[in-house]
């Protein structure tokens, strides 16, 4: 027998992206199709890592949607484990996750939270003890108790699982956006299950585990659109018979979206360019067109009242970005060539500093933290 | 109770004191006069005779003396330096007059100077008053000095667990291996790793042995390694990375970025010479990975997201070579400081301060060698202060220390030194110190100190507490180990 799981994540049950029916149908239906491919492939476990829900208080909705949806499993006997994401939790102190809900109450799933009681759900099959661990999603607020939990975390069974639903440094270097780095995940784990981001994401570790994103199964932003054409969504079968996890990504088949430049210069011809494209794709379901309008403005309200002829080939289409200008008024175009300072210093020269001005500020810049920066203000200041 | 007065000629600095009886040095004293109550230290005495004095020259004369039932008359004169007015809390400004009495400083006087502080590291010698130092200082960076096997470990790891206990975070780089073995808690052991992608090209190029001055070898070198780095990140953002194999090919593919860049500039004139040049960087890239390959580990964490605050964090160097230490120090302090002036001015850095201590840092920061980590440190001491990383430097060996940043650790705690060129030089380094405290370093015991700086009202004598607890610095048990291996000779023939 193989130790086959299913793992799957930010789903965004409930989410109805340009407040379209046809968008939060789209959400319900790859989740019944994740629920199929469950069942066709005799997984020992369903582990969904956070957002499964697009808000804290999901409609009544789709909690139906998801009870239904997932009476499959509860008829196979395929345990549904899943954590809280960022999305799933209460912004409320006196709130409970939805999660609470569907597990403690109903018992219909089992949620790990990591710093409760029980801190993993063991699978078993011929002898082989598989450890699902799982640590709620926790804010920047909360980094070092997540480090501390982590820490804490015995992974103890033949092959051990953890969920997690963070914003990892590599994958999202800025600011605030990251709560852990690779090289904080405990060691132990042979298969790290993770959610958040939104495109699939599958690394070897150091040490031979696989850290893997599942991403979302439906496309909740523009930004999803190119990793979806180029890997597809859906989720992760991953076989933990041997000592090293084999993943396999699984697709769904997702309502196909793309962004498009149109002139609106040259609107019909554009048109006649989108619908053949159209055509050509091979999903039987209508697409969802995003617009980047380019050219003259004053022609936009003409093209725009033209593009209708797209309706009916479409599932929707709208207007992603303006980009028209209006080219009776004079803008020199910004430079995109050269270095930071360079940049700058062509600003600053354009607004009128000499060029013994300009070095001065970009030295400052330069300098911002160190013992210097006053003496430059102060030469600046007596400039 | 009196032990003596004020004889001879005395300024507001200085006075000799008759004594009563024999008195030990570094003990406190109390001069009460015009309205002044002043501390002092006895920092030297003296002990003689009228009969006996220098002009004596037949030894029986001594010894019929020593016959006699009284016994020799003789004199006890100490001198005693004026530290402070308690009334006024400054130095004081008029000498004593002759005569002034001379009594021991008692307890709670003592207390009141130096038990005000946030810590305890010990108790004032040969008294049970606890000596304790004001954290805030060290702000202002500290120098632990002193001979081999006079007690600095130990005092490093007092001080770095009474930190710990109030929240603060210290970072050990544990040159010897005696931290992370010890009973300090709570210890958080961190793996020296050096992670390319946080690395700058200048650093790499150091690592590498590039120098300043081979300009195209370093051109090969960062264009190469900006290339790589650019290759991983647009793996990571791709979504599919396998660091277990990019970890191990890591020297493979920059020197395939090398040939690239090599074979892509084919036509110009030079090109003998930039073959030669790329060659010698990948020569020097094979010889990088055979000293330092296991430390190149492309998920290692930021430095800073692994240390923790209210906790002794060590970074067990011990098993690398000196450039190996250097070059993780170097690595380690540089992200320090960033994250706290990164935190100080977008808010996203490094939370909390933090307490640096570089051990055997003659090595480190030497006066006749640059060292990465000597620039780092020296930024340290300079500018540290105001984001929160301060350093503490621990030697042996003062005069090998570069001056600069020995001159800018403003606390210092000096166990017993002997050899007078080093306290030569740390006299001259320090601005607080004085020649009369300098002469008393080499009359000190071990796990004895003279504290001065910020840390302390007043110089303080101070017996550095015991660390409670296994610590790995001691001397091996060499005659036990040979004995014990002896033993199982034994039973191997006894058994063969």
């Amino acid at each position: 027998m193989t130790m086959q799981i299913l793992h799957i994540s930010d789903t965004h049950l409930g989410s109805r992206r340009y407040n379209r029916e046809s968008r939060e149908e789209d959400v319900y239906n790859v989740f019944h199709q994740l629920m199929e491919i469950a069942v066709r492939e005799h997984v020992k476990a369903v582990i969904h890592t956070g957002d499964l829900f697009d808000v804290y208080k999901p409609s009544n909705r789709a909690l139906k949607v998801f009870v239904d949806e997932t009476r499959v499993l509860r008829e196979n006997g395929v345990p549904f484990i899943t954590i809280p994401g960022d999305h799933d939790t209460p912004k409320v102190r006196e709130e409970v996750y939805p999660q609470r809900l569907l597990g403690d109450s109903l018992g219909l799933i089992k949620v790990l939270l990591g710093d409760s009681e029980k801190s993993f759900y063991e699978l078993r099959e011929d002898n082989l003890s598989v450890k699902i661990y799982g640590v709620r999603n926790m804010s920047n607020v909360f980094k070092e108790r997540l480090l501390q939990i982590l820490g804490s975390l015995k992974p103890d069974g033949d092959r051990n699982v953890l969920m997690l639903h963070q914003g990892f440094r590599e994958m999202l270097p800025y600011d605030n956006a990251w709560q852990l780095e690779i090289g904080n995940l405990p060691k132990g784990f042979q298969y790290y299950a993770c959610g958040h981001v939104h495109s699939r994401i599958e690394n070897v570790l150091p040490d031979g585990s696989r850290l893997v994103v599942a991403g979302s199964p439906e496309i909740i932003r523009e930004e999803e659109i190119e990793p979806w054409a180029k890997k597809g969504k859906g989720g992760y079968l991953v076989d933990l018979s041997g000592k090293e996890p084999l993943t396999q990504p699984i697709n769904v088949d997702v309502r196909p979206q793309l962004v498009e430049k149109v002139r609106v210069d040259d609107v019909d011809s554009e048109i006649d360019r989108l619908l053949s494209k159209l055509q050509g794709l091979s999903s039987k379901r209508k697409p969802i067109l995003h617009l980047i309008l380019e050219g003259d403005s004053a022609r936009r309200a003409v093209a725009l009242k033209r593009l209708s002829r797209l309706e009916g080939y479409v599932d929707f289409y709208r207007v992603y970005k303006d980009e028209t200008v209006d080219v009776r008024e004079k803008v020199s175009p910004p430079q995109t060539q050269g270095s930071v300072e360079e940049l700058m210093a062509s600003y600053l020269k354009a607004q009128g500093y000499n060029e013994g001005e300009v070095k001065l500020i970009l030295e400052a810049v330069e300098k911002y933290d160190s013992d210097e920066a006053l003496e430059i203000l102060r030469k600046f200041a007596e400039m | 109770m009196i032990i003596g007065y004020v004889i001879g000629e005395a300024s507001p600095q200085e006075a000799l004191m008759l004594a009563e009886s024999p008195v030990r040095v570094g003990r406190y004293v109390i001069l009460e006069y015009d309205g002044a109550k002043v501390l002092g230290l006895i920092t030297q005495v003296t002990r003689g005779s009228p009969f006996l004095d220098l002009s004596t020259n037949d030894v029986k004369i001594v010894q019929r003396l020593r016959d006699f039932e009284t016994a020799i008359p003789q004199f006890v004169k100490a001198v005693i330096k004026l530290l402070y007015d308690m009334n006024s809390g400054s130095q004081p400004d008029l000498p004593p007059s002759p005569g002034t009495p001379v009594r021991f400083a008692n307890d709670d006087e003592l207390r009141e100077i130096f038990s005000g502080g946030d810590i305890v590291i010990g108790h004032v010698i040969g008294m049970t008053i606890p000596v304790t130092i004001k954290v805030n200082s060290l702000s202002r960076h500290l120098a632990i000095l002193a001979a081999t096997g006079s007690g600095k470990s130990n005092t490093v790891a007092v001080l770095s667990q009474s930190i710990a206990e109030i929240g603060g975070a210290v970072i050990i780089f544990d040159y010897h291996g005696e931290y992370y073995t010890s009973d300090i808690k709570p210890l958080n052991i961190i793996e020296p790793k050096l992670n390319p992608l946080h690395l700058k090209p200048r650093e790499f190029a150091t690592l590498l042995e590039i120098r300043g001055n081979a300009h195209i070898q370093y051109r090969f070198l960062r264009r190469a390694f900006t290339e790589y780095v650019k290759k991983v990140r647009d793996m990571i953002k791709e979504g599919t990375v396998d660091y277990q194999s990019l970890n191990s090919s890591f020297v493979q593919d920059m020197e395939r970025e090398i040939d690239a860049i090599v074979n892509g500039e084919g036509e110009g004139k030079g090109q003998r010479s930039q073959k030669e040049a790329a060659d010698e960087v990948k020569n020097k890239l094979d010889e990088f990975v055979d000293r330092y390959g296991n430390l190149i580990d492309l998920t290692a964490p930021d430095i800073t997201s692994r240390i923790k605050h209210a906790t002794v964090n060590v970074v067990d160097i011990s098993h690398l070579d000196e450039d190996g230490m250097d070059a993780v120090a170097s690595h380690y302090l540089r992200k320090l400081l960033d994250s706290r002036k990164e935190y100080k001015t977008r808010g996203s850095g490094l939370r909390f301060p933090v307490i640096t201590i570089i051990e055997e840092a003659h090595v480190f920061l030497s006066k006749n060698q640059d060292t990465l980590t000597k620039y780092w440190a020296s930024k340290i001491a300079r500018e540290g202060r105001k984001f929160g990383v301060s350093m503490i430097i621990v030697s042996q060996r003062p005069k090998g220390l570069d001056e600069n940043i020995l001159s800018q650790m403003t606390n210092k705690i000096i166990l017993r030194i002997v050899e007078p060129t080093d306290k030569k030089y740390v006299l001259e380094a320090s601005d607080n110190l004085t020649e009369d405290l300098v002469e008393q370093l080499s009359s000190l015991g071990t796990g004895e100190a003279i504290v001065i700086g910020g840390l302390v009202r007043l110089p303080a004598f101070v017996k550095i507490a015991k660390f409670k607890g296994k610590l790995g610095g001691a001397d091996p048990d060499m005659k036990g180990e040979w004995s014990s291996l002896m033993q199982s000779g034994i039973q191997d023939t006894e058994f063969g």
